[in-house]
């Protein structure tokens, strides 16, 4: 116990020290705020893992084709297994990139698959994040400090080493870059709150940290302005600027962050962007709903990780089901990203549950409605003392032309507040390292 | 069928230099469907380091590139002679994406009274007759970012903002619509109207005049709303002001 | 190895954090002395010395001086502000200068805030732990950073700093002279970081027999030049 409290302010210390932050705005204040280290490890056994990596795979392996497949011949829709307005409403679907080949036919390079595992010890799938998932750095730079400060800690347990999540992605920017050009990470800038983790995998990585206005397009080549005018050719782009902010001159105008006609060149084929333009479709939360069937569909596989049982109140037999069971379910409006728009049905008034069904009669391709899963809770430190939180996994999936790799770790979130279900950093919260036993 | 001598030029003049000026133009008719480009040229100044061309997710024609030295003006002019046919654009299923309304053709409640049932192409004319009695034609009253519900609620507006309330309208009553932008015979700027898609066929409807569109309309591009058919959009480095002025002119000819 | 890939606004935060750590490194220098002034309580010492250092601020008594120079955020030379600046710039640099360079940064600042916030009198004994952090950090660029580029323009900006300070108190004309030849020979590395016009003024104002640190003027016109000869 003394060891654990000290491994986990060392390790805190050391955060301090390097600057790990995330950027918060309140009342329209920047805030950098540390995300708090907690040192008892989420332990996952060989066996279990094999599983998870099995099923990961399997998973991103089916949400990239289906992206392909949906914007170009759409396969999918003619076969009657994905309605066609629950990808044509989608705010993620983009027209722009019908008939558009990204390198190597990826779109989502770095997928991060969010799961919890329920107190039966199976594992179900939260959602699913391939625009641009953060969150790799922190059990990166948190892995590297405990085997500083606590090197027995390594000596006596046998953890999978999670040093090589740099050298997987470099591998997979250099393979869709394709010896083009250097590669670049492109920031929107210091008071983005992952600005921490874009500069961080930039120095890991060997990448260049590229700011708005680094960069130009011309004759359909994106150059990176050097010093005194020196013109450097870009290969791959790892942005972590979402697609309507990415290009001015073809999504919104007002975008100060963008690189002008970059999707122009993208379209050509002359630039690698990762994570590709469009992703939204696929990981938003009513396309959820029938990835086990894309699986079956692309894969002709079974699904191996669960999905957590879920309703569309789009399907009839759903409809009435939420209706009648709504106080015990778990209602998500599907436009609303990281853990707002995610309301508990046994938390609401009479009268607020009888708001949110009006809500869904009117709007059913809005909402999905789920199980609540009895999670497994994790242990904490809470001040000197064990307590117990809920916590979710997320797993970092990396997909190249060639191969698909889940790295042997994750970001495991836990919630401070023990009625809080809700996992997400941007809403209080501290991490804790992902042990992947050998 | 008609013929058209037409000129789009436009000149911007900044207060101070600006460099590394990316364009992107989307200022020529549609050369497909019922409407044919016989020719064509487009000249930009100063002459840009890049001028390359690429056509938009719904077929319009765009030409970007960059001027990367100092400059403090900039023009373009896209000039030509087009075919115009007075038939609807066939296409025998449309596209999804014009079912659905968007930020700046969001329908309001207040609309409700322009809604029409019934068959879609007489449907979409009522709505047409509606938006035109319901708004005052009042230049200068909205601007390019002005959603449907804004205009509408304010009862004024410019050819934009009719057809953005027009495609709010019809797609809230289940006609897919879609936005246009283009030119019309005489001087002036660009005009925007709306079609709606109807038993295999795209129909245009003109909501400030109430009226179906026939060959005085050319097609430059089309959309979900006006910001699919930005006829011209810059991003540049330096501090300065800039100001705009278009010059159209569409003539009929025999050539 | 690879050469690192530099944009302008790269440079221009190299410059900058080269200058503030150096700045940093030097008021807590010159601090220690104003400090001793105030011991014996000769007002025109130390007011000499606030206004050496630019200082404009309004301070009701000693301790309120003491306190305002290191913790006060928003007087521009303070120690505080300078670590600030200093962190702004090279929170950008993460990459070129790796995480445990920044770390000497972030101590520093992490520091000063926590006695800032608990309205401490600085302590110039724990003030220390400042002064070896910008030497540790300095020695971190030494030990890490490979790219001849990045060091000249970090460089670039300690000896302006430096060159700046030491006029600005009067130091000896053979410190300036070191300083000035070692700014010369960052020229000679890369000529196109200069703006040749000041630095031609320089070396004419430059010299034992102009060089006059107690006359207004003359320190002005050169001040103005340092802030003008390096063009990043």
């Amino acid at each position: 116990m003394q060891s654990l409290i000290k491994n986990r302010d060392s390790v805190n210390r050391w955060m301090e020290r390097y600057g790990v932050r995330f950027g918060v705005y309140k009342n329209g204040v920047f805030n950098e705020q540390l995300f708090p280290f907690d040192s008892i490890p989420r332990i996952i056994e060989k066996e279990d893992w094999k599983v998870l990596e099995k099923g990961l795979i399997q998973r991103v392996k089916a949400l990239n084709a289906f992206l392909w497949d949906i914007y170009h011949d759409k396969h999918i829709i003619a076969d009657g297994v994905v309605p066609e307005e629950f990808v044509y409403a989608s705010k993620g679907y983009m027209p722009e990139c019908e008939k558009v080949d990204p390198t190597g036919k990826v779109y989502s390079h770095i997928s991060g698959i969010d799961l919890v595992e329920g107190k039966d010890g199976r594992w179900f799938i939260l959602e699913d994040n391939l625009r641009i998932p953060s969150g790799a750095s922190y059990p990166m730079i948190a892995r590297e400090i405990t085997r500083k400060v606590s090197p027995i800690t390594f000596v006596e347990n046998h953890v999978a080493d999670n040093r090589d999540y740099a050298t997987i992605l470099k591998e997979m920017m250099d393979d869709m870059n394709g010896g083009r050009g250097i590669n670049v990470i492109l920031t929107p800038g210091r008071y983005n709150s992952a600005f921490f983790e874009h500069s961080y995998l930039a120095e890991k990585t060997g990448a260049v940290l590229a700011f708005p206005g680094d960069m130009t397009v011309e004759d359909d080549i994106v150059w990176y302005t050097g010093l005194f005018n020196e013109k450097i050719r870009v290969g791959a782009i790892y942005r972590r600027i979402s697609d309507e902010y990415l290009d001015p001159l073809a999504f919104e105008s007002s975008s100060l962050l963008g690189v002008p006609n970059l999707f122009q060149a993208y379209k050509k084929g002359t630039v690698a962007v990762i994570n590709g333009f469009g992703n939204g479709v696929a990981d938003d939360k009513g396309i959820y709903y029938f990835v086990p069937k894309m699986i079956r569909y692309y894969l002709d596989e079974e699904p191996i990780l669960h999905n957590a049982p879920t309703y569309l109140p789009y399907f009839k037999e759903d409809y009435d089901y939420i209706l009648e069971n709504i106080s015990r379910l778990v209602i998500k409006d599907v436009s609303e990203a990281g853990g707002y728009g995610v309301v508990f049905g046994r938390d609401l008034s009479l009268e607020k549950l009888s708001e949110l069904k009006e809500l869904i009669i009117h709007q059913p391709r809005r909402w999905i409605a789920q199980e609540v899963i009895d999670f497994k809770d994790l242990e904490i430190l809470e001040s000197n003392e064990k307590v117990e939180r809920k916590a979710d996994l997320r797993a970092f999936v990396v997909s190249s032309g060639k191969d698909v790799k889940v790295w042997k770790s994750g970001l495991t979130r836990f919630s401070r507040n023990p009625d809080s279900f809700v996992v997400n950093s941007s809403q209080g919260g501290g991490f804790k390292d992902t042990w992947i036993m050998d | 069928m008609k013929r058209y001598r037409f000129t789009y030029e436009s000149e911007t003049s900044f207060s101070a230099q600006v460099t590394d000026h990316s364009f992107m133009l989307r200022a020529t008719p549609l050369d497909c469907g019922p409407q044919h480009l016989l020719s064509h040229s487009l000249t930009v100044s100063p002459s840009p380091d890049s001028l390359s061309e690429a056509y938009d997710a719904w077929g319009a024609r765009q030409h970007y590139g960059i001027v990367r030295n100092g400059h403090d003006g900039f023009r373009y002019r896209s000039e030509g002679i087009v075919e115009v046919h007075s038939e609807p654009r066939k296409e025998p299923k449309p596209s999804p994406v014009f079912m659905t309304n968007t930020p700046l053709t969001g329908f309001i409640p207040e609309m409700k009274a322009l809604c029409a049932e019934g068959d879609s192409l007489a449907a979409a004319m009522t709505i047409a007759g509606r938006v035109m009695n319901a708004m005052t034609y009042l230049p200068g009253s909205t601007g390019v970012s002005t959603t449907a519900g804004e205009a509408f609620s304010q009862g004024s507006g410019v050819c934009q903002d009719f057809a953005h309330i027009m495609v709010a309208v019809c797609r809230e009553c289940g006609i897919p619509a879609r936005y246009v932008c283009g030119l019309v015979i005489g001087e002036g700027e660009t005009h925007a109207w709306t079609e709606i898609w109807h038993d295999g066929a795209w129909y245009g409807i003109d909501a400030t005049s109430g009226l179906r569109c026939d060959d005085r309309y050319i097609t430059m591009a089309y959309g979900r709303d006006a910001s699919d058919c930005s006829v011209c959009r810059g991003m540049f480095r330096g501090l300065a002001l800039q100001r705009t002025s278009t010059k159209v002119v569409v003539e009929a000819t025999d050539e | 190895m690879t050469q690192v890939i530099i944009s302008p606004a790269k440079a221009n935060s190299m410059y900058w954090l080269g200058r503030y750590t150096e700045r940093v490194y030097l008021e807590l220098h010159l601090l220690r002395i104003c400090f001793d002034f105030m011991i014996d309580g000769k007002p025109e010492e130390y007011n000499r010395y606030l206004a050496s250092i630019g200082n404009t601020f309004l301070y009701p008594d000693l301790a309120a001086i003491r306190s305002g120079l290191v913790h006060d955020k928003n007087n521009p030379v303070s120690v505080l502000a300078c670590v600030e600046m200093a962190n702004d710039n090279a929170i950008l640099l993460r990459d070129e200068i790796m995480s445990p360079t920044l770390g000497y940064i972030q101590m520093s600042l992490e520091y000063l805030r926590h006695a800032a916030a608990e309205s401490k009198e600085p302590d110039l004994d724990e003030l220390q732990k400042l002064t070896d952090w910008m030497l540790a950090f300095w020695g971190s660029i030494e030990e890490r950073v490979y790219d001849e580029r990045v060091k000249n323009f970090l460089r670039l900006g300690k000896l302006i700093e430096h060159l700046d300070m030491n006029i600005r108190f009067s130091y000896k004309f053979y410190r300036i002279e070191e300083a000035f030849t070692s700014l010369l020979k960052c020229y000679d590395f890369e000529p196109r970081a200069f703006s040749g016009d000041a630095l031609e003024d320089l070396k004419k104002l430059i010299t034992e027999q102009e060089y006059d640190p107690r006359d207004p003027v003359y320190v002005n016109k050169v001040l103005l030049l340092l802030g003008k000869v390096v063009i990043l």
